[in-house]
């Protein structure tokens, strides 16, 4: 694959877990973001949540297939940055779902959906103090998924920025519109063998039916909290997750509102966000509020990934809510896609 | 059988809410299967930076329902109106389902509220579909402004228990029998809404025992058929329950060996 000239147009984790499989299928990569350090992206404002299991919940099996395969691609990727010495933060020490006593239905309700759906997700129903000792005593039951990771995403724009940067792979810092234009063919892309567009909600004036939308979070600075695994709160519409970082801080998110709109955090998000988390550990009240934070994430109609090909053009996009859970496995496809270069206008399944 | 509901005929009495579904593809294929010709989109939730169009409501819209927009998440009057005529803008309807949340814990309808908003929407030009209790007498009050739609609670949003105030109701529909009257919220199960349909009701508004279930499309067609039949089972006309048992089939001439002994 050697001979092979890619494109990237857009580096979000997809963009980037994207260049980092061709670079070492060995293909010539470029990237096309105007955002050096992906600072504007929503991958930047993510949880990090690689939580297949959890996502049985309401995901397409396709989601739970490839989020699957991808807790194993991340392990590995973050082996192979590691060597390099750079670190993504790659956690694997399961994750628990609580509730406030009140939601306890709805807890009930997800704990059936995730223990009929999953044919080989192992769980625990248990006293969530068992696991996590400083959660309130209030909350009695936790549904415990120990094969659940996570990673920083801020840690992984770093150190993929850092690595690509080492191996000498061109970034272009230029805003692409109108992706499949003759003249861009003529002139930007014209020494290359293929065109990879991961621009997510980017995209969205040239891909039919991709939607955005809207996730609000929160970082916060907590020395008095300890937890050391991901808490998901249940909460009638969003799956809110409370996501240890390092510095004792806590990202907790995120709001899902169908809009494309993004502007800053909402008040009424704010509030429900910081009382889920004070709710499950009044210790959240004296922490610092450092950051809040808004992404768009770009989703079809059936919030499954997708690719399009266009001849060398590669479409791949919908994420959803699942970016850096599909990323991998997505990747992998892509590669596999472009090592049998055939230049055809299809659909391509992703199963498989 | 087409039922006339707020200027429009449809054939279906399910009318289908637009919320916490796991896709908008599986929201659009449970519309499908339950037959439904109504839904309600709620706009206050999803509205942020609607201004430069919005894929989800565009999607909605080509769902081919009628689309009843309303006003979840309102605690005010003025809220209420201003969200009402977003919603006539957006979705080029007159019809507006008025919720005024009285209570943030049992999300109570504020029925002061909704008089008053009421009233003003209605003079306003709409086809207003109001969220309220089992109250008869705020139900009447609504009727004297000039609705001609009312759609009291089964029990409270979200929480499944099905038809709780069912003495109410039958008082209501035997009191307003030109009304047409909609069981809204609380739905939990087919069942309920059958039940809601046998005691006579117009017609049943529902949204999270499909949205949320293990699979939605089958429980949206479950929910399609319980309605229809409690429908026909009210039109039939249903057998007075009794305290005593009573043979289907007549004793006389019966054999001797199926007599009680003696």
């Amino acid at each position: 694959m050697s001979e092979l000239r890619c494109a990237i147009v857009g580096a979000g984790v997809l963009g980037r877990t994207i260049a980092l499989a061709l670079h070492k299928a060995g293909c010539t990569v470029e990237i096309f973001d105007p955002r050096p350090d992906g600072g504007a992206s929503t991958a930047s404002r993510a949880g990090g949540m690689l939580a297949p299991d959890s996502e049985l919940e309401s995901a397409e099996p396709i989601v739970y297939e490839l989020g699957i395969e991808g807790l194993d691609l991340w392990r590995s990727l973050s082996d192979e940055l590691g060597e390099h010495g750079f670190s993504i933060g790659w956690v694997n020490r399961g994750s628990l779902i609580v509730a406030h006593p009140q939601d306890r239905p709805q807890w009930l309700e997800l704990t059936e959906k995730i223990s009929k759906r999953g044919k080989n997700t192992r769980y625990e129903i248990l006293h969530p103090q068992s696991v996590e000792p400083q959660l309130d005593a209030k909350i009695s039951e936790g549904l415990y998924l120990p094969d659940e990771a996570h990673v920083s995403p801020s840690d992984f724009m770093r150190a993929t920025s850092g690595f690509l940067l080492e191996h000498d792979i061109p970034w272009h810092h230029v805003e692409i519109h109108d992706i499949n234009s003759r003249n861009h063919k003529k002139t930007v892309f014209k020494n290359f063998d293929w065109i990879i567009d991961s621009r997510g909600i980017g995209a969205k004036n040239e891909i039919k039916n991709l939607r955005g939308v809207r996730g609000e979070a929160v970082l916060v600075h907590a020395p008095e909290v300890c937890l050391t695994r991901p808490v998901r709160v249940v909460h009638p519409r969003y799956a809110l997750y409370i996501v240890p970082r390092t510095h004792q801080n806590y990202y907790l998110g995120a709001t899902q509102i169908e809009s494309d709109d993004e502007s800053p955090i909402a008040v009424r998000s704010t509030l429900e966000i910081l009382s889920a988390a004070f709710a499950i550990d009044p210790k959240f009240a004296e922490a610092r509020i450092l950051q809040s934070m808004v992404g768009i994430r770009p989703a079809f109609p059936d919030n499954a990934p997708f690719i399009r090909q266009k001849g060398e053009l590669l479409q791949v996009n919908g994420l959803f809510r699942h970016g850096f859970l599909l990323a991998p496995a997505v990747a992998k496809r892509v590669v596999k896609l472009i090592s049998n270069n055939e230049k055809e206008h299809r659909s391509i399944s992703l199963l498989g | 059988m087409t039922w006339n509901i707020g200027g429009k005929s449809v054939q279906s009495r399910l009318l289908l809410g637009t919320a916490r579904y796991p896709s908008p593809q599986i929201m659009r294929q449970s519309i499908a299967s339950s037959g439904s010709e109504i839904i309600t989109v709620s706009l206050r939730r999803e509205s942020v930076g609607q201004h430069n169009g919005n894929r989800f409501w565009d999607y909605i819209k080509a769902s081919n329902a009628h689309i009843l927009p309303n006003t979840a998440g309102c605690h005010s009057v003025k809220e209420v109106i201003t969200t009402a005529h977003m919603a006539r803008d957006l979705f080029d309807t007159n019809w507006i389902k008025v919720e005024v949340i009285g209570h943030d814990d049992t999300l109570q309808p504020d029925v002061f509220g909704l008089v008053e908003a009421t009233k003003i929407l209605i003079e306003d030009g709409f086809e207003v579909f109001p969220y309220t209790t089992e109250d008869l007498v705020v139900a009447q009050r609504l009727v004297d402004l000039g609705c001609r739609i009312i759609m009291p609670w089964g029990s409270p949003i979200g929480t499944g228990k099905g038809l709780r105030y069912i003495e109410s109701l039958k008082s209501m529909r035997h009191r307003l029998p030109d009304v047409n009257l909609i069981v809204d919220a609380g739905i939990g199960k087919p069942s309920h809404a059958c039940q809601a349909m046998e005691l006579g009701f117009d017609g049943v508004l529902l949204n999270t025992a499909v949205a949320t279930a293990v699979d939605p499309e089958t429980m949206a067609t479950a929910f399609g058929k319980a309605v229809e039949a409690g429908r026909q089972a009210y039109q039939a006309g249903l057998m007075q329950s009794s305290d005593r048992a009573i043979p289907s089939t007549p004793l006389v001439g019966k054999p001797f060996w199926h007599e009680n002994p003696l």
